[in-house]
């Protein structure tokens, strides 16, 4: 069970959005879709849920391909930054109607997640602030029950607690009943602590796609103070360096062999963000 | 079953609720006001709009049919063949329902005139207004009543077909086929004729006496022809319509 991007590709006019992505999105794992904006990531997941067409390749649920296939798409749902709801409709209509579309969407649940996030159920959709469009996409998407669930932006303009809240009911939605989740932002920080695989996407490829572990194993940070730092990375591949007073982090590429990190340095986990903004510069940017 | 279509084919007909309901709140109103103007002023008053005005109402709601349907339609997983489908049902189905609808109004409304006000107020429909033959009272209805659903069933899916063509083309294409049409029945027949009759000597005009002389009847020569050629209009225009659907994408 899962979804098989196959060689897909997509152009827009000259510009060519996805050249030959091939990705596997297996069952009950919690993605980050990550890339640089324009690397393609809201395309793949248009393509994903027949939104937009591949030019060439195919995307196949459970083994059945997507396009035009109502038994595939009803095993996806996919909030973008884009509301596709009515305008005038009201919320409350929306879950209502969901629930019409997708019978494993939970109601009850809904009511209660809006009510947690403080959204009006009879506010029209055009009515709601970024924040609350995004509130409203959220509990959509979190009540619907379907085995893969894609939320591209899906923290567009929450504040801090409401991305908290989200984070939360999402593992504990999660950790009761498994399902795939593509989460696809910018707040690579921020999501690091919740994804268990990640696929990174530039200019239209796929960079990379692994556990977030394995990525993380590629590379160590080392702190310590600034002369024992600088010495330490002297000639090896550093991704990039923090400085705070007379203190530093190095995030380094590479393995740290047993015995070799010198009294007074401490060894730590490479981040997530430094390793995708070092895979994801471009030339002139490093 | 595909279990996309039944809620496809309701969310589509909810789309039209509020409007249906609005539609015939004015029409009741007008026709109610017509009657009473009529029983009060004994001035004579001839009535017909209901099922023009229906057929009106569905061309403009084919217009405003696609956009958020669509939307709709692709958030929720259904695809573009059973959204297409369910908008045929939903055509199918209003037209039916209003041209029965429209027609009951008018004999309604036509059977109170003739009670209380003898002949100061008429009441008929298009039908009767177009066409008049020997027919019973039987065959009238059902011809009348198909008639409405065909011309019904033609609005809508024409309106429906304008939509999706402006959804699909590009700023320039819009400007073009919006300004252009328009510009091409105001200015090519009256040079045609000009220049027909300075250079060609009323040859073109011949011709096209000829061609309506032959289209007009066949199309429209009786009350058969134009309820086929309302209902092939329907099926030409549903079919373009479905050719710039199935590669329509979200914008």
């Amino acid at each position: 069970m899962s979804i098989q991007i196959e060689n897909v590709s997509k152009g827009f006019g000259q510009v060519r959005a996805l050249d030959g992505v091939s990705a596997v999105l297996e069952e009950n794992k919690i993605y980050g879709l990550l890339g640089r904006n324009g690397a393609g990531k809201s395309t793949l997941l248009n393509i994903v849920t027949n939104r937009l067409f591949a030019d060439s390749g195919q995307v196949l649920v459970d083994g059945q391909r997507v396009a035009e296939n109502d038994d595939a798409l009803s095993q996806i749902f996919l909030t973008s930054e884009k509301t596709y709801y009515p305008e005038s409709m009201k919320v409350k209509d929306a879950f209502r109607w969901t629930r019409n579309f997708y019978p494993s969407f939970d109601e009850a649940f809904a009511l209660r997640l809006a009510g947690s996030f403080q959204l009006n159920l009879n506010g029209k959709i055009r009515g709601l602030s970024t924040g609350y469009a995004s509130i409203f996409k959220l509990v959509t998407a979190l009540s619907v029950n379907t085995p893969y669930v894609l939320l591209d932006e899906p923290v567009l303009g929450l504040d801090a607690n409401h991305r908290d809240l989200f984070y939360r009911v999402l593992l504990a939605k999660y950790g009761e009943k498994p399902f795939t989740v593509v989460l696809s932002t910018h707040l690579i920080e921020e999501v690091s602590s919740v994804l268990e695989d990640v696929v990174i996407l530039k200019n239209g490829r796929v960079l990379c796609a692994d556990s977030q572990e394995n990525l993380l194993a590629r590379g160590y940070a080392v702190s310590g103070t600034s002369s024992l730092v600088d010495s330490y990375i002297a000639g090896k591949e550093v991704l990039s360096v923090d400085s705070l007073g007379g203190l530093r982090t190095a995030y380094v590429l590479g393995k740290v062999e047993p015995g070799e990190l010198p009294q007074g340095l401490e060894l730590s986990r490479l981040n997530l963000q430094k390793l995708f903004i070092q895979l994801t510069n471009e030339e002139g940017e490093k | 079953m595909n279990k996309k279509l039944v809620p496809s084919f309701r969310f589509q007909l909810a789309d039209y609720r509020f409007g249906i309901l609005i539609y015939y709140t004015v029409v009741l109103s007008l026709l109610a006001l017509t009657f009473f103007t009529a029983l009060l002023h004994k001035g004579v008053v001839i009535s017909s709009g209901a099922s023009a005005a229906s057929v009106v109402f569905l061309f403009v709601c084919g217009l405003c049919a696609f956009k958020e349907n669509f939307g709709m339609s692709l958030q929720n997983g259904v695809s573009r063949r059973t959204m297409f489908t369910a908008r045929l049902w939903v055509t199918v189905g209003l037209s039916a329902g209003m041209a029965i609808l429209d027609e009951a109004l008018s004999r309604f409304f036509g059977f109170l005139g003739e009670a209380f006000l003898k002949d100061a107020a008429v009441y008929s429909t298009l039908f009767d207004q177009i066409f008049q033959g020997g027919w019973s009272f039987g065959e009238v209805l059902l011809l009348s009543v198909t008639f409405n659903f065909v011309l019904c069933l033609a609005a809508s899916a024409i309106g429906y077909f304008i939509t999706l063509m402006f959804y699909r083309l590009n700023k320039l294409g819009k400007i073009l086929v919006g300004a252009g049409v328009p510009v091409f029945f105001m200015v090519v027949p009256p040079v045609l004729e000009v220049l027909d009759n300075a250079i060609f000597g009323e040859v073109l005009q011949r011709i096209a006496r000829r061609v309506m002389g032959f289209l007009l009847p066949l199309l429209f020569g009786g009350v058969p022809n134009v309820i086929g050629t309302c209902f092939a209009l329907f099926l030409v225009f549903s079919l373009f319509a479905w050719l710039l659907l199935r590669k329509a994408v979200v914008k």
